[in-house]
């Protein structure tokens, strides 16, 4: 096992998930602990009934926060720009990022569409981040010969094996004034780079971040791409502007972000110990009084098709929500001061009640299964009235219109075809649950493990790429 | 695109500062509006006594609260519901009242989407007319039987904003709104059935407008689901999903005049004093003091097996004649009327002009 370099530990961001739980987070859970132990040793049947009542609360809460953020970008028709005069404006330098771990199958495609962006190649940099011991993509590179604006860095072995601890590498390499980050199998729009260096001379300086759109190429290959393609046409056409519009801190989502590159070093990068990293940036920059926007240009994804791959991948995506969580609990106060409480309800809600319906949802639907066989009394007990018409509202009203703002979504992407697909929505959402389980487990097992998500190396299908 | 977007979050911020100000604005002047109607209002008001009795039982947690709330297709659902957040505030005595903040509430959110269609219909000072307009109809109707036409009146106004939309977004919303008119009153029951059926006669003229036939998807699985949630309430409290509908009958319920009261205190007095009367359906909302100075029940859905076992007097079911303009909201009356079979158990006793009055054979006699 290589140890964690020197580098690493210091440009560490102050508040990072090196340690899973801080020594006052620890000393909380076992407080909480400790009282709920004492409260149902006392009186279980009406303890269980108060956390009921507050776990019905929290999804009736959390529910409507959701859809009040969804619904209020509905009519947002998006308007993106490019200078009138292209050949007159000064194009800044820019750096691309692509870190790569065994992506031999995917490097040509990569290369070939990054090639054909649409930037003068006099002010490109593109790094491309190898890891020293992926042999394959190393020789899959070398045999392609890229030359400028394309460079491979090669990082060396050491934990913990995240890509942002890649980034972080990759950055002290990058010579523009713009950076972004790419996956391997992304293709962004050709002229996403001009847009976004555009956007960021109109835009004020505390603009630091732009995240363009994410998109999959590969949404008609089964239910899992099409369920994943509407949930993500839902987070880009109606979640992430709900925010924006709020005010609200904005979880980035993992490639296709544009940053000032001086602002991000000022940030120090990614936490390389978060396995959402681009979430916490998101985080972290709104702390420090930054903004990002979210730019209309689209970068064309791989969709995972199977469900292993779907499961391992969300399963990651929750654990760095968690850890992003718990990161960020431990400066409450300065979130309070960035916003006041508007900037806390919105942490709390993006990433607390989020990562806790996930859990929780498992529970419920076995708990309304169970009522519905046997109309047990027990059950009933535990959902008074001040309890069951909140419980029927978020079942009824709440999952209703989640399936509702998909369908909505793919009809503003103009994707008609997966309209009707939106209805099997809820099976999406057990997956969902399983992954968040997998994720949470792993947050206590392997904090740090980074579940890659094999490209399957899907043809692009529609992407205007 | 940056500036822009900055307008535009500033352009949402005051747009939602409109909508709350005036929507708030418009709650006040209504919810006032028809409180002050409730202090003088006429005796044919039905909903008011019905929706305050609904409300009672169900925040008492007693099952006839429950299968009252969504057993009738007279008495939809979605006004007792709206009411139900205002009800800590007035207190068990005045949920009456908890009713009429319901319907200022429902009728508040529609005030801009009003004022947006009178805009568009060249008409100037759309706010003000808006406000003005909603409470001329709160003013027609609020302390009348057709009061809850109110709620449903709202929903289609939204509806209709929505329908009249240039985004297709926001025209795809419209079928849920359509849909809650129908949890409103049976107009709107009538109007989504028009709505659907005009949605699949559009299916065919849309061709191959993908945006047009996405819209009516849409706007059809929204009312679909909200028609099918009334119906799974239905099968999860009645047993029943089609209850109301089996149950409906076209006589529209209106307040029974003093005659036929004083008829039924009189008989239930005179000819039955020893009996415990029984009545089954919304009306027993109507004769509460009557029924609690006999020392009656009051059911939803009233069969033999759910007399009372404590119960030791004779038991005399008390249904509407098809005089009676409360026999709409007997879920009995229909059945007994309509099906002989229905009768084994009951023995007709005696009839007046307004009223049925049947012994009750107890199952274990």
């Amino acid at each position: 096992m290589n140890e964690t370099p020197r580098w690493i530990i210091d440009e560490l961001p102050r508040f990072n998930a090196r340690s899973v739980l801080s020594r006052g987070q620890v000393l909380g859970a076992i407080l909480l602990v400790i009282a709920l132990g004492c409260a149902f040793f006392l009186d279980a049947a009406r303890t269980f009934l108060w956390l009921n009542t507050a776990c019905i609360a929290l999804y009736l809460v959390f529910c409507h926060y959701k859809l009040a953020l969804q619904f209020l970008c509905l009519g947002e028709k998006a308007v993106s720009a490019l200078p009138e005069d292209e050949s007159s404006f000064d194009w800044p330098p820019y750096t691309i990022l692509v870190p790569l771990y065994h992506e031999e199958s995917a490097v040509a495609g990569l290369l070939s569409h990054l090639a054909t962006l649409d930037y003068p190649k006099d002010k490109l940099q593109i790094l491309l981040l190898v890891e020293e011991d992926d042999a394959a993509t190393r020789t899959a590179l070398e045999s392609l010969r890229p030359d400028s604006p394309f460079e491979v860095i090669v990082i060396p072995v050491s934990e913990p094996r995240t890509k942002p601890k890649a980034c972080n590498y990759g950055l002290k390499y990058a010579t523009g004034e713009l950076l972004v980050i790419y996956d391997a199998e992304d293709r962004p729009d050709r002229d996403q780079l001009k847009k976004a260096a555009f956007c960021f001379s109109e835009a004020p300086e505390d603009v630091i971040c732009l995240q363009a759109k994410l998109d999959f190429y590969n949404p008609k290959r089964n239910l899992i791409t099409r369920l994943f393609t509407a949930e993500y046409a839902c987070w880009f056409e109606f979640c992430l502007p709900g925010l924006h519009l709020l005010n609200a801190p904005i979880p980035l989502g993992g490639t296709s972000n544009h940053f000032r590159l001086s602002a991000l070093r000022m940030l120090k990068g990614w936490d390389p110990f978060n396995v959402t990293e681009d979430c916490d940036l998101g985080v972290r920059l709104y702390m420090e009084g930054f903004r990002t926007l979210l730019l209309d240009s689209t970068t064309w994804e791989e969709a995972a098709s199977r469900i292993g791959p779907w499961i391992r991948q969300r399963s990651r995506w929750f654990k760095g929500y968690l850890q992003t969580y718990l990161v960020h609990t431990r400066q409450q106060g300065a979130l309070f001061k960035r916003e006041g409480l508007h900037s806390l309800l919105h942490f709390h809600m993006i990433f607390g009640a989020n990562c806790f319906c996930l859990l929780m949802n498992p529970f419920y639907w076995t708990l309304t299964a169970v009522w519905f066989a046997t109309r047990s009394e027990s059950v009933s007990s535990f959902f008074p009235l001040w309890v069951v018409i909140p419980a029927l509202l978020s079942f009824l009203e709440g999952n209703a219109a989640f399936v509702l703002t998909m369908m909505l979504a793919c009809l503003k992407r103009r994707n008609y075809w997966l309209i009707p697909f939106c209805l099997l929505t809820p099976i999406y959402w057990v997956f969902m649950s399983l992954g968040a389980w997998k994720g949470a487990l792993q947050l206590i097992t392997r904090p740090f493990y980074w579940e890659k998500t094999p490209h399957e190396g899907d043809t692009v299908q529609g992407a205007s790429v | 695109m940056s500036e822009r977007s900055l307008h535009s979050t500033a352009g949402k911020t005051r747009s939602a500062s409109v909508f709350t100000a005036w929507t708030v604005l418009s709650f006040v002047v209504l919810s006032g509006l028809l409180t002050w109607l409730c202090r003088n209002r006429g005796p044919e008001d039905i909903q008011w006594q019905i929706r305050a009795g609904i409300l009672r039982d169900l925040i008492s947690e007693f099952s006839i609260g429950r299968q009252a709330l969504v057993s009738s297709l007279w008495i939809m659902p979605l006004p007792t519901i709206l009411a139900l957040p205002f009800t800590p505030f007035v207190g068990p005595e005045a949920y009456g009242l908890a009713y009429l903040y319901g319907l200022a509430l429902a009728l508040s959110m529609a005030t801009i989407p009003l004022a947006s269609l009178l805009r568009k219909a060249g008409i100037p000072l759309g706010r003000l007319v808006s406000v003005t307009l909603l409470a001329a109809c709160a003013y027609a109707v609020g302390a009348t039987r057709y009061s809850d036409m109110l709620v449903c009146a709202s929903c289609l106004v939204i509806a209709v904003f929505f329908d009249t939309h240039k985004e297709a977004v926001l025209r795809a919303l419209a079928g849920v709104f359509y849909g809650l008119a129908l949890l409103a009153h049976p107009v709107g029951l009538v109007v989504a059935v028009g709505k659907a059926g005009g949605i699949v006669v559009d299916w065919f003229f849309a061709g191959s407008d993908k945006e047009r036939r996405s819209v009516h998807w849409i706007q059809g699985m929204g009312m679909a689901y909200v028609f099918f949630t009334y119906l799974f309430l239905n099968w999860m409290i009645m047993r029943a999903p089609l209850w109301p509908f089996e149950h409906f009958t076209l006589h529209e319920p209106a307040v029974i005049g003093r005659q036929a009261t004083q008829e039924l205190a009189t008989a239930l007095a005179r000819r039955y004093p020893s009996s415990a009367p029984v009545v089954s359906g919304h009306w027993g909302y109507m004769v509460e003091p009557i029924l609690r100075d006999a020392g009656g029940h009051h059911f939803i859905d009233f069969h033999r097996d759910k007399v009372p076992s404590w119960e030791r007097r004779e038991l005399v079911l008390v249904v509407p004649t098809e005089a009676n303009p409360l026999v709409g909201l007997s879920d009995i009356a229909a059945v007994l009327h309509r099906d002989p079979a229905a009768l084994s158990g009951y023995l007709l006793l005696s009839e007046s002009p307004f009223w049925e009055f049947y012994l009750i054979v107890k199952p274990e006699q």
